[in-house]
């Protein structure tokens, strides 16, 4: 699969980089969410995984942009997110065309398990 | 303290203290004989009347009644003469000019030394000079109460120019009584509301309302401080409004408090927003720490270990591990202390749940030697937060783990309907919950002694953040436990979530 990693934290990118390409991926990020943006907008991904919080351009910006684009559902959007907010919040992500999220600090195993499952699907 | 050593004369005021006593009932005396004569009189009597005593002693007791009232007078007369009873009543008196003085009569008969009637001696006490001293005792009652009232006062005509003030009002304000009557109270106005009293008075002249109002008040020295300000109408003879008079009270404390308060509150909401960035910040590192820790246990990421460094890896793994439940943890608790812990209410069924939360803890399970039973009522669907509800669970599971023994140990997990309520219960077969420390259980940073079983690290605040959760589920938690044979935790929340 070819899968791409949006967070600006370079350690926890290196950390999926190293998961992903583990188990045999093709592994490309983005420390920004434009620089994110740009990337889906130029390529398909079959799997992106992206930070939720990033200062100025934020996950949720990207997410936006790709409704705006009506390009969300073609992508494997699986989200990061530090906050420990409740379902309720991702009712909304979900429902703009999000496929599941992610609550940091990620397990490998979960990780791992999230890639297989989205690898079942494509 | 015995009576005699009571020091009964110094209750007694010297006669030089006694404050003047104003003689507010002058009583009128006569003594008039069977032909109702008045043979004596005093100077009160007479003077009241118009007549010097002198001329008073001879006249007829009838003399002294009006017209009108004197057959009235005579039948009572001759009752008095036949039977002696006396009656005290309002009888009207009438003087040499011919006014009519209201007095109230109270007399006693008098006997010769053979019990003989022959006369009487009345008390005439004069009732409109009552009335008159109580209308003069209401003004000067209502004077003082204005001019000593700890509260400020002040009167103001139609145009807004104060035409009184108490001391209290002219102290306040720093002015005399002469500086602050004649001047327009916007003088007395801070700048600041100055606009808003030109409204509350042009409102007033309009309708004659006013509320109760809060204005900025201004002293001589220029200095300001808040007040309440509450009208009331004066109104002249015949009815028109000719002014108001204003009770101003100082509210510079009520102010101040207030102002602490949103003070306060504005901090509490930095607090607020601290501990929650800081939480974050907090577990940001740990991701990349566990993650990579993870992967040096995986021989396809990294390569393969010797057992010394797996073993320091999975400490530095259940350590970090540690580190997130408690961050994770302290939110929590903030989180339902500050009643912004966020709940989905969404439906889902109990076997999922329970078939997730038997996948999380498969590995643990077999790692400890430890049988994991569930079972639960068919078909159970419940309106409420899953995520929450498995958290409890999975927090009463990680305690049943901490008191069950390896090899020996059992937990089970039951569900059960009970009418419109569901009941999850954990029980295990561990080493049990002494009584007296049982009701402690759910308070905050309690741990009970698990030591001997330890297996994971606790913050101590599992079971109260479970309480939280389960009473914003709209349910109830508890436990029943007998040292050395096990304990059970449960709790019972609606089927369909009820908001608390």
């Amino acid at each position: 699969m070819k899968i791409l990693g949006i967070d600006d934290n370079p350690d926890i990118i290196k950390y999926v980089d190293l998961t992903a390409t583990g188990m045999g991926h093709e592994f490309s990020s983005a420390n920004n969410g434009r620089d994110g943006l740009k990337m889906i907008r130029e390529k398909k991904y079959d799997l992106v995984l992206l930070d939720l919080s990033m200062p100025e351009f934020s996950g949720i910006d990207v997410i936006d942009q790709l409704v705006v684009d009506d390009i969300i559902k073609n992508q494997k959007i699986v989200i990061f997110t530090a906050s420990s907010s409740t379902d309720s919040d991702f009712d909304e992500l979900i429902r703009k065309g999000v496929h599941s999220y992610l609550a940091k600090p990620i397990d490998i195993d979960i990780l791992m398990e999230k890639i297989n499952e989205i690898e079942s699907l494509n | 303290m015995s009576n005699q050593d009571f020091p009964t004369k110094n209750l007694e005021r010297p006669s030089t203290n006694r404050p003047k006593i104003r003689k507010t009932l002058p009583e009128l005396f006569r003594s008039v004989d069977l032909n109702g004569i008045i043979i004596d009189c005093n100077e009160d009597y007479a003077k009241r009347l118009g007549y010097t005593v002198d001329e008073v002693i001879g006249m007829s007791l009838f003399d002294h009644s009006p017209e009108s009232d004197r057959q009235q007078i005579s039948d009572s007369f001759e009752t008095w003469k036949k039977t002696g009873s006396v009656f005290n009543r309002k009888i009207n008196l009438i003087s040499k000019d011919q006014e009519i003085v209201k007095v109230l009569l109270s007399s006693n008969n008098r006997y010769t030394s053979d019990g003989k009637l022959i006369g009487s001696a009345t008390i005439l006490r004069d009732i409109s000079e009552i009335k008159w001293l109580q209308d003069l005792v209401k003004i000067k009652k209502y004077e003082s109460l204005y001019e000593n009232s700890p509260d400020l006062y002040r009167t103001v005509n139609y145009h807004g120019i104060i035409i009184d003030c108490n001391k209290a009002y002219a102290d306040k304000l720093g002015y005399t009584k002469d500086e602050a009557i004649g001047t327009n109270l916007l003088e007395h106005t801070s700048e600041k509301s100055i606009s808003n009293m030109r409204v509350n008075m042009a409102n007033w002249r309009n309708t004659g309302e006013g509320n109760t109002t809060e204005v900025w008040m201004k002293k001589k020295d220029g200095t300001e401080f808040p007040a309440l300000l509450t009208p009331t109408n004066l109104f002249d003879d015949d009815n028109a409004m000719i002014g108001r008079n204003v009770v101003i009270k100082d509210i510079t404390e009520l102010h101040d408090t207030k102002q602490n308060l949103s003070e306060r509150e504005k901090i509490d909401q930095l607090k607020e927003e601290f501990l929650s960035v800081v939480t974050h910040e907090l577990k940001s590192p740990l991701t990349p720490i566990i993650g990579f820790a993870q992967a040096l246990t995986k021989p396809n990421l990294l390569g393969e270990l010797n057992d010394k460094q797996l073993d320091a890896v999975k400490t530095i793994i259940a350590n970090a591990t540690r580190l997130r439940k408690l961050i994770t943890d302290l939110l929590d608790t903030h989180k339902l202390e500050l009643g912004q812990m966020k709940f989905a209410e969404k439906e889902f069924e109990v076997d999922s749940l329970l078939e997730s939360i038997k996948n999380s803890f498969s590995f643990a399970a077999k790692e400890k030697k430890i049988e994991m039973s569930f079972h639960s009522d068919e078909n159970i669907v419940i309106v409420s937060d899953k995520d929450r509800i498995e958290q409890v669970i999975t927090n009463l599971i990680y305690n049943a783990i901490d008191f069950v023994s390896e090899g020996t140990g059992k937990i089970k997990v039951a569900v059960q309907k009970q009418g419109p309520d569901v009941k999850f219960s954990v029980i295990d077969n561990g080493i049990g919950i002494a009584k007296e420390k049982q009701k402690e259980l759910f308070g905050k940073f309690y741990q009970a002694d698990t030591s001997r079983t330890r297996k994971h690290g606790g913050t101590g605040l599992g079971l109260s953040i479970c309480k939280g959760i389960i009473e914003n589920l709209g349910g109830k938690i508890g436990m029943e436990s007998v040292e050395n044979q096990g304990s059970t935790f449960y709790f019972i929340i609606p089927i369909q979530r009820k908001k608390t």
